[in-house]
């Protein structure tokens, strides 16, 4: 009815294979990434980093780092973006897998996580409000 | 025997100690230890008073205002506010056991549906449960069911509700997220789809929709920033009108000059909703973690429908746009529900913020900017009528001056007294 009622490929982690060709581009990148945070003290600058950092190590299927990458982005400025729309998939995601595991605390500490993010929102909406 | 007896009628009937009990069941099913177990049970007893407690000075308050209101204009004014609703349901009406076995049961029903159907949600924002159980039972209450009836019915409509609700809003909310691995968790849900419908037949459609994304809106709300200041900024004024209207005579109490006792009432509003809030937050923060964790080992495929802030980021201009068009349709339903015999439901800023902003991204994703405006005000209508349609079968029940909130817990009420009521007088 709205014409949008089809469901769209979920925009998920890439779970492919990555090629050693790949995998060398990627971490080059990493470490021109690493460099450019060293040499900025620009807030901004290294917002736009770690987002880019948080990519690549999604594309290396890295999802851990890609978080702590994310997570200090959102750390240096709360605002809504990029970071926000990865870590929740991303929180989601290793929610998920605490879920097939049956570890309780970690899915506890995933749901927490999202919880936060929530608050987050909150927060950045009344902030950018006035 | 004696013990036993004891036990049945002072303690287990009440509402405080059941609830505790509940939040020691899951927190063993979750094999914490003993101390958490204790802490945990001690916190939710604890919220429960709290909740009381806030509540008691809601229903003061409310009391007055309805009383002024009823002197200065010679109508009936409801604040709406489910945490008003809540809060005199669990307390003055005793009805908190009740509530509490069906806020269970319906997080039982939602575990089952999930795991043995295909709709995989799970409903986590726990507070939004709370209200769902509290209407399911002042259904029950209004159909003249007994309690184990009340409890079960209200579990399997509150377990249904939660599924499909989130269920309903997904493909909405995959257009705005770009992605399916979340849900809205928000029993505000049909007021979505009815802004989403408006927008679609008023709002702007292929080339011609532009987002309200595009457009910078002034910063101008600066009162929005705290919940509470927010709720005493639409509070503080209307008691102040209704108590100049209404006179010394009715808006005065003992030697207080009848302004500065209406003001004063105003802020015990606040006050309440303020304690009552703090309650709830400690009734449910043992609860919901223990109860969310065991859902998710049952079905670890699950979809977690979450809270309306989750959509905030992807049209944060489409939530403030909502929030002035919903605001504004509630304010113009203020004068026209008793034009249509109705009672006069005063404008909720906390579910014009919420509800409303979240409506206004629906609005905007269906028709654009013309639809979330059209769309929002259309919607901030159907919000006041739904707590209308309520209000004489809440005041019948001994409920003050107060009337239901969220969109999707008054349907859910009005489901038990204009279905379940008319088969039962029938059959």
């Amino acid at each position: 009815m709205f014409g949008f009622n089809k469901k769209k490929k979920v925009e998920s982690i890439d779970n492919k294979k990555l090629t050693p060709e790949t995998i060398d581009v990627l971490t080059v990148k990493l470490s021109e990434l690493q460099k450019k945070l060293d040499m900025t003290d620009d807030e901004d600058e290294k917002i736009k980093v770690y987002e880019e950092l948080g990519a690549v190590y999604i594309k290396l299927n890295k999802t851990d780092e890609a978080i702590v990458a994310y997570e200090t982005s959102i750390k240096i400025k709360e605002q809504f973006g990029k970071a926000y729309n990865a870590l929740l998939n991303l929180y989601e995601e290793k929610r998920k897998a605490a879920a097939l595991t049956k570890d309780d605390t970690e899915i506890q500490k995933w749901i927490r996580k999202t919880d936060n993010l929530l608050d987050m929102s909150k927060r950045v909406l009344r902030k950018n409000m006035f | 025997m004696v013990v036993i007896n004891f036990i049945i009628h002072n303690i287990l009937t009440q509402s405080a100690v059941i609830i505790a009990l509940i939040a020691l069941l899951g927190l063993v099913l979750q094999k914490k230890s003993f101390g958490t177990v204790l802490t945990g049970t001690f916190k939710t007893l604890l919220g429960f008073e709290v909740l009381s407690a806030g509540s008691a000075v809601i229903v003061a308050s409310l009391t007055y205002f309805g009383k002024i209101f009823q002197h200065a204009f010679h109508l009936n004014g409801v604040v709406p506010s489910i945490e008003a609703i809540n809060g005199q349901a669990m307390n003055t009406l005793g009805l908190g056991n009740e509530i509490a076995f069906t806020f269970l049961g319906i997080f039982i029903v939602n575990i089952i549906i999930a795991r043995f159907s295909p709709w995989k949600y799970i409903f986590l924002t726990g507070q939004a449960l709370l209200w769902m159980s509290t209407m399911t039972v002042i259904g029950g209450k209004i159909c003249g069911f007994n309690t184990m009836v009340t409890v079960v019915l209200g579990s399997i409509v509150g377990g249904i509700f939660a599924v499909a609700m989130p269920a309903l809003a997904q493909p909405f909310v995959r257009k705005i997220t770009g992605n399916d691995a979340i849900a809205l968790g928000h029993f505000c849900t049909i007021g979505y789809l009815f802004e989403a419908g408006a927008a679609w037949i008023f709002g702007e459609r292929g080339e011609n929709k532009h987002s309200v994304e595009d457009i910078k809106l002034p910063k101008a709300l600066e009162f929005m920033q705290d919940t509470y200041l927010s709720v005493a900024v639409v509070m503080v004024p209307l008691y102040l009108v209704t108590g100049a209207f209404a006179g010394p005579k009715w808006a005065g109490v003992g030697t207080t000059n009848y302004m500065v006792e209406a003001f004063l009432q105003a802020i015990q509003f606040v006050v309440g909703v303020y304690v009552l809030l703090a309650g709830v937050r400690l009734l449910l923060g043992e609860i919901v973690p223990a109860f969310r964790g065991i859902a998710m080992k049952i079905v670890p495929n699950a979809k977690p429908a979450l809270d309306c802030p989750v959509l905030f980021p992807y049209s944060p201009n489409a939530v403030i746009l909502g929030f002035v068009t919903t605001t504004i349709g509630t304010v113009i339903g203020m004068f026209l529900m008793p034009a249509i015999g109705l009672a006069v439901i005063l404008p909720g800023m906390l579910t014009n913020f919420f509800a409303g902003g979240t409506a206004g991204i629906f609005g905007n994703v269906v028709g654009g900017r013309r639809g979330a405006i059209i769309g929002g005000i259309l919607h901030g209508l159907f919000i006041t009528l739904l707590p209308a349609l309520l209000v004489v079968a809440l005041q019948s029940l001994g409920f003050v001056n107060a009337s239901a909130t969220d969109s999707d817990t008054i349907v859910a009420a009005l489901m038990y007294a204009f279905v379940f009521a008319p088969i039962l007088k029938a059959i």
